[in-house]
């Protein structure tokens, strides 16, 4: 069965927003593999609906490495709001959105990539649908921004798969699902 | 010179209120001597979540020891409340504990 992966850029505070403002002065070759490596496990990507589009404008109408990279790979966004997914490879799933998961699980293929994307990721843990979760810890405190997870009484316990410090301070950090 | 060190337990999602209501399964031998050595190589104890963000926008704190649990939370207060300044640091070392907590040391970014 295909899992599913999300990898989050996060500071010591938990903020995951807007990583591209302050993951660059610790983005090294180290990272970059650790990255690469998650990517080339996937060949599918499941989005929020905020991170959905803020790739579609980024990425939609451009040519060349990533974005054709982003253009090709099939796509699935989760929101109530969206009534169609028109970004190319996309497709949309709205209703019952847990079962609808299960189904994609349940496809032939590899792993189902998610980036960004926290407020699904925090759903998908506390549904129990998430089967990894890969956490690039920043040595940064930041003060403000959106955080990975604010579900009210939504205890969600892990387990710690791998770990792995890289010299510009990030650590690598691998959890699945505590069963 | 003495040094201000700030030892924590924090969760996944940056809490770290009330770790008595949820770090019992991870409170192992391995964890208590961790907890043994900080306060040991202390003679003076500062408490406050509040001081300790304080100190680290001042640039007062010289290390800030996270104990980070495998576990989100969704609720409680965190670590450093919006508002603060953007407070770069450097990892001096990290340990993984068995029971999947890891114990990572930083320092002021130079």
């Amino acid at each position: 069965m295909r899992q599913i992966a999300a990898g989050l850029f996060i500071s010591l505070d938990g903020v995951v927003e807007a990583p591209e403002k302050w993951t660059g002065p610790y983005f090294n070759d180290q990272v970059g593999q650790a990255v690469g490596a998650l990517m080339a496990s996937n060949d599918a990507m499941l989005l929020g609906r905020v991170t959905y589009e803020g790739f579609a404008a980024a990425f939609g109408g451009q040519s060349g490495g990533m974005a054709d990279q982003m253009n090709n790979t099939p796509k699935y966004v989760v929101s109530d709001t969206l009534a169609s997914a028109d970004w190319q490879n996309s497709t949309l799933i709205n209703g019952d959105v847990a079962a609808r998961i299960v189904e994609l699980k349940q496809q032939p293929g590899k792993n189902i990539g998610m980036s960004g994307s926290s407020a699904l990721v925090g759903w998908l843990l506390q549904h129990n649908l998430l089967d990894q979760l890969d956490l690039l810890v920043f040595p940064v405190v930041l003060g403000s921004g959106k955080r990975l997870f604010s579900e009210p009484d939504g205890q969600v316990p892990l387990t710690l798969t791998g770990s792995e410090a890289f010299s510009s301070g990030v650590v690598h950090l691998t959890y699945t699902p505590a069963r | 010179v003495r040094k201000i060190v700030a030892g924590m337990f924090i969760t996944l999602d940056g809490v770290v209120e009330a770790p008595q209501k949820w770090n019992p399964p991870y409170y192992d031998d391995e964890m208590s001597e961790a907890v043994q050595a900080q306060l040991s190589a202390s003679d003076t104890h500062l408490y406050g979540r509040t001081l300790v963000r304080f100190l680290l926008d001042q640039g007062l704190l010289d290390e800030l020891q996270l104990l980070l649990h495998p576990m989100l939370l969704g609720s409680g207060k965190h670590l450093f409340d919006p508002g603060g300044q953007n407070v770069p640091l450097r990892l001096l070392d990290s340990t993984t504990f068995t029971t999947g907590v890891v114990a990572l040391r930083y320092a002021r970014a130079a």
